[in-house]
């Protein structure tokens, strides 16, 4: 079988029996959606430290190589996951996790005067007559409207949206309620639709908004 | 300030729309693109390599041998560099005895006969006696041994098989070096070594090239216990043959050992290659203490052998090289190192 072939979990099981190559592939499937992954957790405030979490996630990766078993799960869930805590462990720290993480799943509790906010200054924002500079606007702003969202509403988005991960991974990874995964996810595009309003309407009418 | 809640009495099918928009600015968030930098991204593969190597090595054969030598002498992780030391020890008796000449023959051959079956079983003798009797074969041969040092320092290629000057003249240009050293010393790890007949090895010695020589002493040197290694070096020293020179590092000491030719010239084409096929620089500082043996080459090249990392040099004052070394490798390398020094 040819080295591109190999699941994820095929290529952990070959780390850890020895093949340093293997782990150079895993690292290069991976490398870029679980640096993107970390740093729009961690958000803009703490962008700087998305190089130092990123390297702690994989070190992890490579300690747990040893005691490495296939789940239900599949690797790249497993691996999010680890970035998921590490990211955790710097917001702790930082006092971020904690102002944001409240009311994760309260829906109307304050997080509602800050999708207002965001949703007066997405207004503001006109999108350009052409296709790269509105999308280019469009991508900043998701960038400003994520940073804003509790982190564990924004972690089941990410998750979900840009890895493709199933809810049931997500609520095996998370430890929490399948339930509770589809809960966050909708909050977390509730608010998104509100905050992206002005991109997400038709380009004519945004258009016309702006 | 605006209150106004996300709108909920839009349908599934309102959102479809909007979701598909809002995965396209996904798509076109200004770090959609970001990547760690190349730093992280050295760090981590290097941090794979060295997890990868540690495994490895904890399992290896040579690992293994010297965790049963160290065993009978000590606890921690001295052990294995004691074990080295012990073996080479007794490898420098055991050479130095055979420099004695065709006058004390029998004498080298009993000695010869003996000392490897205890290196490689280990039921040598007691380390004190061992120690003890070292220092009175190394004054004499040291002298000889830093003369030959100094006579392949001053040849560029000519790193093996480094007769005296008597010899040199009539002796042929060195062997070039071989390619497949490290493949044929894997090889010869996982083989079963024949043992040769001492009538073979004494034909091919003085009827061969050097490289010839170098080849069937390295075959008969793979068993610990060939009787055949011992005439071989015997021929040699009556064809007035010096043997060839290396510097070993072992446990911080530098020791200057005459090695035995054919293996020599193995463990040098062997230690290029390994660097020829993949060096690189500046992969991280190695700890000197972790170093598992030198060897210095004669144009004032080194290299430093590490747990699955072999180091390289031009001169005392070039830069280090780094390059990771497989299992295959590093076992091969050990492999020649210990033929280089005696059976």
């Amino acid at each position: 079988m040819d080295a591109q072939d190999r699941t994820d979990d095929d290529l952990m099981l070959a780390f850890a029996a020895g093949q340093g190559a293997a782990f150079e592939l895993l690292y290069r499937r991976h490398e870029g959606a679980l640096f993107r992954f970390v740093r729009r957790v961690l958000g803009q405030a703490l962008a700087a430290q998305a190089d130092e979490v990123f390297q702690q996630t994989w070190l992890k990766i490579i300690g747990a190589k040893a005691g490495y078993q296939p789940g239900p799960a599949s690797w790249k869930t497993w691996a999010f996951t680890i970035a998921h805590h590490s990211c955790l462990d710097v917001l702790r720290k930082s006092g971020r996790e904690l102002s944001l993480g409240a009311g994760v799943d309260d829906e109307d509790s304050g997080a509602a005067d800050t999708l207002d906010w965001l949703q007066a200054e997405g207004g503001q924002h006109s999108p350009s007559s052409e296709d790269t500079a509105h999308w280019r606007a469009a991508g900043q702003q998701l960038m400003h409207c994520l940073d804003q969202l509790p982190t564990a509403q924004r972690v089941a988005f990410l998750l979900h949206h840009e890895e493709g991960c199933s809810l049931l991974d997500m609520a095996q990874a998370l430890q929490i309620a399948a339930e509770a995964v589809k809960s966050r996810l909708r909050y977390a595009m509730a608010k998104l639709r509100g905050c992206m309003a002005p991109y997400l309407v038709d380009r004519g009418l945004a258009g016309g908004k702006a | 300030m605006s209150t106004r809640p996300p709108d909920r009495s839009r349908s599934a099918d309102d959102d479809l729309p909007r979701d598909a928009r809002l995965s396209q600015a996904l798509q076109h968030m200004p770090d959609a693109h970001m990547a760690p930098s190349a730093q992280v991204r050295a760090e981590v593969l290097r941090q794979a390599r060295l997890a990868t190597e540690g495994s490895l090595s904890r399992s290896s054969p040579l690992r293994r041998w010297l965790r049963a030598q160290g065993s009978q002498l000590g606890s921690g992780h001295w052990r294995p560099a004691a074990a080295l030391g012990l073996f080479l020890v007794g490898a420098l008796s055991w050479t130095a005895l055979n420099h004695r000449g065709a006058g004390e023959g029998a004498e080298a051959t009993q000695v010869a006969d003996a000392t490897p079956a205890r290196a490689a079983h280990g039921q040598a003798q007691p380390l004190e006696e061992r120690v003890a009797a070292a220092p009175r074969d190394v004054p004499t041969e040291a002298p000889k041994a830093e003369q030959a040092a100094k006579s392949v320092a001053a040849g560029a290629n000519a790193v093996v098989s480094q007769p005296t000057a008597q010899a040199a003249v009539a002796a042929p240009p060195a062997p070039p070096v071989h390619d497949t050293a490290l493949a044929k010393a894997a090889a010869a790890t996982s083989a079963t070594p024949p043992v040769l007949p001492e009538a073979s090895v004494a034909d091919r010695a003085a009827t061969e090239t050097p490289v010839a020589l170098a080849a069937a002493t390295a075959r008969g040197g793979l068993a610990p216990t060939a009787p055949a290694a011992a005439p071989a070096t015997l021929m040699r020293a009556e064809q007035g043959l010096a043997p060839a020179v290396l510097q070993l590092k072992v446990n911080g000491q530098m020791r200057t050992l005459p090695l035995r030719a054919a293996p020599a010239a193995d463990l040098l084409a062997a230690l290029r290659q390994a660097m020829d096929t993949g060096a690189n620089a500046g992969l991280g500082q190695v700890q000197t203490s972790a170093v598992l043996w030198t060897v210095a080459g004669p144009a004032g090249e080194a290299w430093e052998a590490h747990a699955g990392l072999l180091r390289y040099r031009q001169g005392p004052t070039a830069p280090w090289r780094e390059h990771p070394l497989t299992r295959a490798q590093a076992a091969a390398l050990n492999t020649l190192v210990q033929q280089a020094v005696g059976p």
